[in-house]
């Protein structure tokens, strides 16, 4: 669908090497900040000429190095959210809603800028200008003007990055709805993973510039491949491995061999576990553990402990409601061989 | 950034080393400097005559400041101090003598020394124009043709202005000329000079002396009687902190073939 | 009291802000968007008719514009047209003076200026000249009405290169600065000082006009805000 190939040098630190095919629906694009995600976006709009690359839509090259294809941005018709959304502060909500219609006729004009008015929920916003809106109206009123011009792919830069927390859950809902309706591809960077767990349903996986994963979204929060994915999905246990049969790998940190449910390959390099995996019942790979740190959220506690000289264990319980007193802390924890997880450097 | 501000300074610093003028005495004192303002036909003369003098005397040091002569009596009266005082006009160095019987208060400011006062040279106004003479212009009298658009001449405050209105008005020509809007003042002969020589104008009213300079071509000279004896008076100021020298310089303008030598080369008449 | 200065010096000024106008915002738009050390330089060499003395520039211009020239030249050949010692040619003069202020508050106003607003407008299909002027003029509103005003006061006021480009001639080129210098320098100093209080009523006002401008859109701004 939209077919995404770019190798440039941008600076003499800081190279983009991209390689993905994004499909129908929304693609997420995961990274921690400055690892490209908005560079990449960029490329894709045409607003940066990458030195070596190749985009397409539907078969449609909109830039081709090698063939010395670059289509301008004008004529790509991307919808591109900025994160701070970029309206024009020198006119109202209408006329930023407005501005792409202009080759149409006036009364044309006025009826799609009413009815995106109307979808949008901005009625009574008309005549304000920018600075006097809200956040969210904000939000809206940048969307409502992207649908104006009708675009084939839609791309968003870190669209809640901008809006109190509060607001995101129910925003991120609307988003959600309004991107459904999208007729040709989506593309959401961000570096909430819950943003892009809730929204997409392929993700890309990036890391100084590169990317290291592509798949749907759920298979790699679930099953992350590399090191690299499994934190940036929110692993934080993570530990060097080395092999020694289909099911048992050696921990060098905790100087033990440990039982994997799923199958392990010959060049794994690392396991992860997830803190809210790790268990207090099992009796399996079992680690002596020391506390050495304890958070108390609202909802849920976060350990971690000393389990080796230097190895660190996060562990996550839930609270049971309305408790207040920490759990008991056992001498051992276990990391349950079916949430084991392998992982292969990249 | 920063080495670009290092190197800027580093360049400034230099130019402030050179080396402390090399006295032929090394056990003198520093030599006296001497501030002269003088009209600004002199410039090339008075430097030439310098470097002589310098020769002949080197614990005297000249420093000149030229300008329209109008512009220098403004300045001393405004409280600039020089030693010596050379101008294009006797009306300017009236202003500045000490005032016995005159009734009009501004008049005689006293800021020369009336006995150290001499009539230098003389000089000679010309109809001048850019070499090759591209506005074919050949006398006085085609000034109010029509194949004449712009004359340039000084203005008011500056000598070679108003002895040019005195030309003009022996040929009777003035009321013409102004009524024909052909006429622009400059502020100074190095403007006037400037115009004609770059064709901005057609042709100007300059000394003979600037002519020679510029290089201008002379269309014609114009005859002493119709103007006022273009003067160039010479005076001691009474503000000067060296009377003593700045006389002698003076006595040497006056006097010694060097300077007068050089003043004929360019076409001053020198008075002795 | 002869007005003609005025007439002429206000429809100079006006003449020479608006050509200042579209060469300054042209030239910053172009910069803008070079690297930086061809930026350097051209900034270098775009604001050294402000630090250089007037007779000087006039004196280049004169050089430049001249009959035997080859600018001023070609004029006369194809035109007829001489372009010294006459009125307009104070334009070239105040121009070359002023540029170098339009130029400089725009490309302060550019720099600073954000970015993502046009390419955001060229994503929505907004052609490059729609964005320039209606996007990117508007936001940089205030520095370029500044930079107009600085332009014009020094069209105004400027003396020493229009003198040596336009000379004096009253009721043809005098402009008010050259005549109050000239009044001034022959000793009308009552008449001068005319002049000068009207130089700056017409400066006031100007500032005033801004002034009444910037305030309307600062307080729109203000009361949203």
């Amino acid at each position: 669908m939209l077919r995404v190939q770019i190798e440039s040098k941008i600076s003499s630190r800081f190279s983009l090497q991209v390689d993905f095919t994004a499909p129908q629906g929304v693609t997420g694009i995961l990274g921690a900040s400055g690892c490209g995600k908005s560079l990449t976006l960029h490329c894709i709009a045409g607003l940066i000429h990458p030195k070596k690359g190749c985009i397409s839509l539907q078969g449609t090259p909109w830039l081709d190095t090698e063939k010395r294809i670059s289509v301008p941005v004008q004529r790509r018709k991307v919808g591109f959210l900025f994160q701070h959304y970029a309206l024009f502060d020198s006119m109202t909500v209408a006329q930023n809603i407005a501005a792409p219609l202009r080759s149409l006729p006036r009364e044309e004009q006025k009826r799609r800028t009413a009815q995106l008015v109307e979808q949008f929920q901005l009625a009574g916003l008309e005549k304000q200008y920018p600075h006097q809106l809200s956040g969210g109206q904000k939000q809206r009123t940048a969307l409502a003007r992207m649908l104006a011009s009708q675009p084939k792919v839609a791309l968003l830069d870190e669209p809640f990055s901008a809006l109190d927390a509060a607001l995101r859950e129910g925003l991120q809902l609307e988003l959600g709805q309004f991107l459904n309706q999208m007729k040709g591809p989506s593309i959401l960077v961000s570096h909430d993973r819950d943003e892009i767990y809730r929204l997409c349903s392929h993700t890309l996986v990036m890391e100084q510039g590169r990317s290291v994963a592509f798949g749907p979204t759920k298979e790699l929060f679930l099953r992350p491949t590399s090191p690299a994915v499994a934190r940036l999905t929110g692993c934080k246990n993570i530990f060097t491995a080395r092999y020694v049969s289909s099911h048992q790998v050696y921990l060098p940190q905790l100087d033990k061999v440990f039982t994997c449910t799923q199958t392990v390959p010959v060049d794994v390099t690392a396991v992860a576990i997830r803190a809210h995996d790790v268990s207090a019942n099992c009796r399996e790979n079992l680690v002596p553990v020391a506390l050495r740190q304890a958070m108390e959220d609202p909802f849920f506690w976060s350990f971690s402990f000393h389990c080796a000289p230097d190895a660190t264990l996060w562990w996550k319980v839930s609270k049971p409601a309305l408790a207040s007193s920490a759990p008991e802390l056992p001498s051992h924890l276990s990391l349950p061989p079916e949430h084991l997880i392998p992982l292969r450097a990249d | 950034m920063k080495y670009l501000l290092i190197a800027l300074l580093s360049c400034l610093m230099l130019t402030g080393c050179t080396p402390a003028r090399q006295s032929h005495y090394p056990s003198q004192t520093q030599p006296t400097v001497l501030s002269v303002f003088a009209a600004s036909s002199l410039s090339e003369p008075l430097t030439d005559i310098a470097t002589q003098y310098q020769h002949l005397h080197p614990e005297v040091e000249l420093q000149f400041t030229f300008d329209s002569s109008g512009t220098l009596k403004t300045q001393l009266e405004q409280g600039a101090v020089c030693d010596l005082f050379i101008s294009a006009s006797s009306s300017v160095m009236d202003a500045l003598s000490p005032s016995q019987d005159t009734p009009d208060s501004r008049t005689g400011t006293g800021l020369i020394d009336q006995n150290s006062r001499v009539d230098l040279l003389k000089n000679k106004l010309v109809l001048a124009v850019a070499p090759g003479n591209p506005g074919n212009v050949q006398r006085f009298t085609d000034l109010t043709s029509e194949q004449v658009t712009s004359i340039a001449i000084g203005n008011m405050d500056v000598p070679a202005g108003q002895y040019a209105m005195q030309v003009f008005d022996a040929l009777g020509i003035t009321e013409t000329l102004e009524s024909q809007q052909k006429l622009t003042y400059g502020s100074s002969v190095t403007e006037i000079i400037n115009q004609i020589a770059l064709g901005a104008v057609d042709c100007g009213i300059v000394y003979i002396t600037d002519a020679a300079t510029a290089p201008l071509y002379v269309v014609e000279t114009a005859q002493s009687d119709w103007h006022d004896p273009i003067v160039y008076p010479g005076a001691v100021t009474t503000s000067s902190q060296h009377p003593q020298q700045a006389q002698d310089f003076l006595d040497f303008l006056q006097s010694s073939p060097i300077a007068h030598e050089i003043f004929i080369n360019i076409g001053f008449q020198p008075l002795t | 009291m002869d007005w003609y200065p005025l007439l002429n010096s206000l429809r100079i000024a006006a003449i020479s802000s608006i050509v200042v106008f579209f060469l300054g915002i042209g030239a910053a738009h172009w910069i803008c968007r070079l690297p930086k050390t061809a930026k350097g330089l051209l900034d270098v060499v775009l604001t050294l008719p402000m630090v250089l003395p007037p007779t000087v520039v006039g004196y280049f211009l004169l050089l430049v514009l001249g009959p035997h020239q080859p600018v001023g030249k070609w004029v006369m050949e194809v035109y007829s047209l001489p372009l010294l010692m006459q009125w307009y040619s104070a334009i070239f003069s105040s121009v070359v003076v002023s540029f170098p202020l339009m130029y400089r508050t725009a490309r302060g106003a550019f720099e600073s200026f954000d970015h993502s607003l046009v390419q955001c407008g060229q994503t929505l299909g907004l052609p490059n000249w729609y964005l320039f002027w209606k996007i990117q003029l508007p936001a940089c509103r205030s520095g370029i009405l500044a930079g107009i005003v600085l332009a014009f006061a020094r069209a105004l006021g400027e003396y020493g290169a229009t003198s040596m480009v336009a000379g004096y001639t009253p009721g043809r080129t005098a402009t008010i600065s050259t005549t109050v210098y000239q009044l001034w320098r022959i000793g009308e100093s009552e008449l001068a000082f005319r002049w000068v209080l009207v130089n700056l009523a017409i400066s006031a006002v100007v500032l005033v006009a801004v002034n009444l401008l910037e305030r309307k859109k600062t307080f729109a701004k203000r009361e949203g805000a």
